[in-house]
């Protein structure tokens, strides 16, 4: 599965043991403009995670031996940025919340799948996925201590008071400031929380 | 007599008020079959006089068989028109003076021997075992009917007797009547128990259950060297000087019955008493202690009809257990999927995902202008797949919770275990249980093949339940010479296993059906923790 040509171009990624059913899956993506790749097993989603990056995940929640869930972990490890969707065959309320909650996935579907609903949440989680990609893009230009105070900034602290946590004068917070304001290009500070929101 | 004629009539059960037509055909039909039976009666009691001779005209009185038989097929409102037969039969058969004392006399013992005979029939019908179906005559009550009705009628007769012209006039004292009245009746019994059946089998043609017959060839061979040991004994006794004692063949007629039921009793009877007619007619040999003689033959014939009546209704009963057994294990194969079902469902929704996708997609194809086959190719291939998986399910489904009706063939013990884990694999996806089967060499066993996919799929499901998340290992072994061993492993960590509702049944079900093909289960706690539970099956080798 390796270098599957295929693979380069996917935008999604679907993972099910029913090989038809993810057969079908990356089938019913690719025709509305989402090219979908589907693997049997999450380690080898895992291992072509390698070579690709995925902006969307459609993952089956029982999956023989392996939870869905601990692959969401997994995958998170090595991509915080895709748009992660579950689906079951045996939904369980709880766990539709810790799906959403803990997990970080932006639906819970159960089966037989709502085409509707998949296709809204495939194209909602590509969305979110390009922003935090945009935006992680654009803290990246930050240094280390200047993503520390934009973390602080950015949870509503005065710059005063982020001068004592840091342990240095108001006036460094005040240049870290400027820095970040014109590396991210944010206008204000508004703009900096909703960058925040987005990574 | 139009009277008689009308409730005759009525009771024979032809009503159609404002028809002259039926009441005619009816009269015309009782009055044929009364002429009918006493034809037949006449007959009989001519066949006795001729038989019976040598011993004493009582000694098998055979017309008292025939008036049994229709007593007790037709009830009580059989009495009259049976006193009018037998009446008119004497009065024509007997030169009986056509004075209206002899006449009256006549009726009169009629009367009360039919009246003996209709009363013990109705005491035992609706008194004995209300609940009895009157066509199961090898039961109780017909038994104890056939001994009480000629006890009634010499009851009934005996102050007639008493008072007869040929009574007390005649000379003749109490004893000497009594004697006379005793032979005559035990005659009587040993006609109705020998004959009575024979009839009513004709009377009750085509109605009633049987059961399966009891009489093999095995068992017939036996039941003639009992009697052939029991003729010897008693030829012994008369050679010896003993006189003939017939007692030995009372306990040769009680084991025929006890082994092969009543029909077998009832062949053996005929067969004794129709030895002493033999021995008296052609052998000359005179029994000189004729109440004995007819005393012994008549308990040899109860003795056997009841211990053939004990042993048909043992085998009746057996039979009839085994039915329920039947019954009672498909009712808890059909328990058994409906606590599947859950699982169940939700394997469904699996298939029907893509069957759902990709028949949408179809339709979809449908409207476009150009054909794509290769979708179309892939589309179909897909859904063809996903509906053979789902009408196996089905059919495997449906075909567990039926009826066990084949019998029992040779199964080999790897499709037990795969069918097995058809069965199980939702429930085990469900509880996060890897179930593994080991490849099995080619082991049968004897049985009912769904109903031996119960007893595993009950272990199974229980290794399932203990031990959620965990592994369920399945094998086939030969185990010790000539038994076939189905081991089940959980690796169930010790402590309190979640309580789960049938758990235990599911275990004393599977013992049961076990050990209805002659095998056992067994449990035993593994090495490395969980249980171990076999099920020894004895092998049947192939064919």
């Amino acid at each position: 599965m390796g270098h599957d040509p295929f693979l380069q171009d996917a935008v999604v990624l679907v993972v099910d043991d029913d090989v038809d059913l993810g057969a079908s899956l990356a089938r019913l993506l690719a025709r509305s403009g989402y090219p979908a790749v589907a693997f049997e097993t999450p380690e080898a989603a895992l291992e072509a995670c390698a070579n690709v990056r995925p902006r969307c995940v459609l993952t089956d929640v029982m999956m023989g031996h392996t939870n869905g869930f601990a692959f969401a972990q997994a995958l998170r490890g090595v991509d915080a940025s895709a748009a992660l969707i579950f689906m079951t065959a045996r939904p369980i309320t709880a766990q539709a919340v810790d799906a959403i909650r803990h997990f970080g996935g932006i639906e819970y579907l159960d089966k037989p799948i709502d085409q509707t609903r998949l296709l809204a949440a495939v194209g909602e989680g590509l969305d979110q996925s390009a922003k935090r990609v945009a935006s992680q893009t654009r803290l990246r230009a930050l240094t280390a201590r200047e993503l520390d105070v934009f973390k602080e900034i950015t949870r509503g602290k005065s710059s005063k008071a982020v001068a004592v946590d840091l342990g240095v004068s108001q006036k460094t917070v005040e240049v870290h400031r400027a820095a970040i304001m014109t590396k991210t290009g944010a206008a204000c500070l508004a703009d900096l929380i909703a960058l925040a929101s987005a990574a | 007599m139009a009277a008689l004629g009308g409730w005759s009539a009525g009771a024979f059960g032809s009503t159609s008020p404002g028809s002259v037509a039926r009441p005619l055909v009816s009269w015309l039909a009782w009055a044929g079959a009364l002429g009918a039976y006493a034809l037949i009666y006449h007959a009989l009691h001519d066949l006795s006089q001729h038989l019976n001779a040598p011993l004493a005209f009582h000694f098998w009185y055979l017309p008292a068989g025939l008036r049994f038989a229709v007593l007790w097929r037709w009830g009580g409102r059989a009495t009259a028109p049976l006193i009018l037969a037998e009446f008119l039969l004497r009065v024509v058969s007997l030169d009986i003076a056509l004075t209206l004392a002899s006449l009256a006399n006549t009726l009169a013992r009629t009367a009360t021997s039919v009246l003996g005979y209709a009363l013990a029939v109705h005491l035992a019908r609706r008194r004995l075992d209300p609940a009895a179906d009157p066509a199961d005559f090898g039961a109780l009550p017909t038994g104890v009917a056939m001994i009480l009705a000629p006890a009634a009628a010499a009851l009934l007769g005996f102050p007639l007797a008493w008072t007869a012209s040929e009574g007390l006039a005649a000379g003749h004292d109490g004893p000497a009547i009594a004697h006379v009245l005793a032979i005559a009746t035990l005659g009587d019994i040993l006609g109705v128990l020998l004959l009575a059946p024979l009839f009513l089998t004709l009377l009750f043609w085509g109605q009633g259950r049987r059961a399966g017959p009891a009489v093999t060839t095995p068992r017939a061979l036996e039941a003639i060297l009992a009697l052939a040991l029991g003729a010897a004994v008693a030829v012994i006794f008369w050679r010896s000087g003993m006189g003939a004692r017939l007692e030995p063949l009372l306990l040769c007629l009680a084991w025929i019955g006890l082994r092969s039921g009543r029909l077998a009793a009832w062949a053996a009877n005929l067969a004794v008493a129709a030895g002493v007619l033999l021995a008296a007619n052609l052998g000359g040999v005179v029994f000189p202690d004729r109440i004995g003689l007819h005393m012994v033959i008549a308990c040899m014939a109860i003795a056997g009809y009841l211990a053939g009546s004990h042993a048909d209704a043992e085998r009746k009963l057996r039979a009839d257990l085994a039915d329920r057994d039947r019954l009672l294990r498909q009712a808890e194969r059909l328990r058994t999927l409906r606590s599947m079902s859950v699982a169940v469902i939700h394997e469904l929704s699996q298939p029907l995902s893509t069957l759902m996708i990709e028949a949408q997609h179809l339709a979809g194809l449908g409207g476009a202008k150009t054909l794509d086959r290769a979708e179309i190719a892939q589309s179909s291939t897909l859904i063809e797949a996903k509906a053979r998986g789902l009408v196996e399910l089905v059919r495997r489904l449906r075909r567990f919770g039926g009826r066990a009706l084949d019998a029992q063939t040779r199964v080999l013990a790897g499709d037990l275990m795969a069918e097995v884990a058809a069965l199980c694999a939702p429930e085990a996806r469900a509880a996060r249980v890897a179930l593994r089967v080991a490849p099995a060499e080619a082991l049968g066993v004897m049985g009912q093949d769904i109903e031996l996919q119960q007893a595993v799929l009950n272990i199974v499901r229980n290794a399932i339940a203990a031990a959620p998340g965990g592994v369920v290992d399945l094998r086939a072994r030969r185990a010790a010479d000539g038994w076939v061993a189905i081991e089940v492993d959980d690796d169930a960590r010790p402590g309190p296993i979640a309580p789960r509702s049938g758990m235990g049944v599911g275990l004393i079900i599977a013992r049961t059906i076990a050990a209805a093909y002659g095998g056992r289960i067994e449990s035993q706690r593994r090495e490395a923790g969980g249980m171990r539970f076999s099920i020894l099956l004895p092998e049947a080798s192939g064919a």
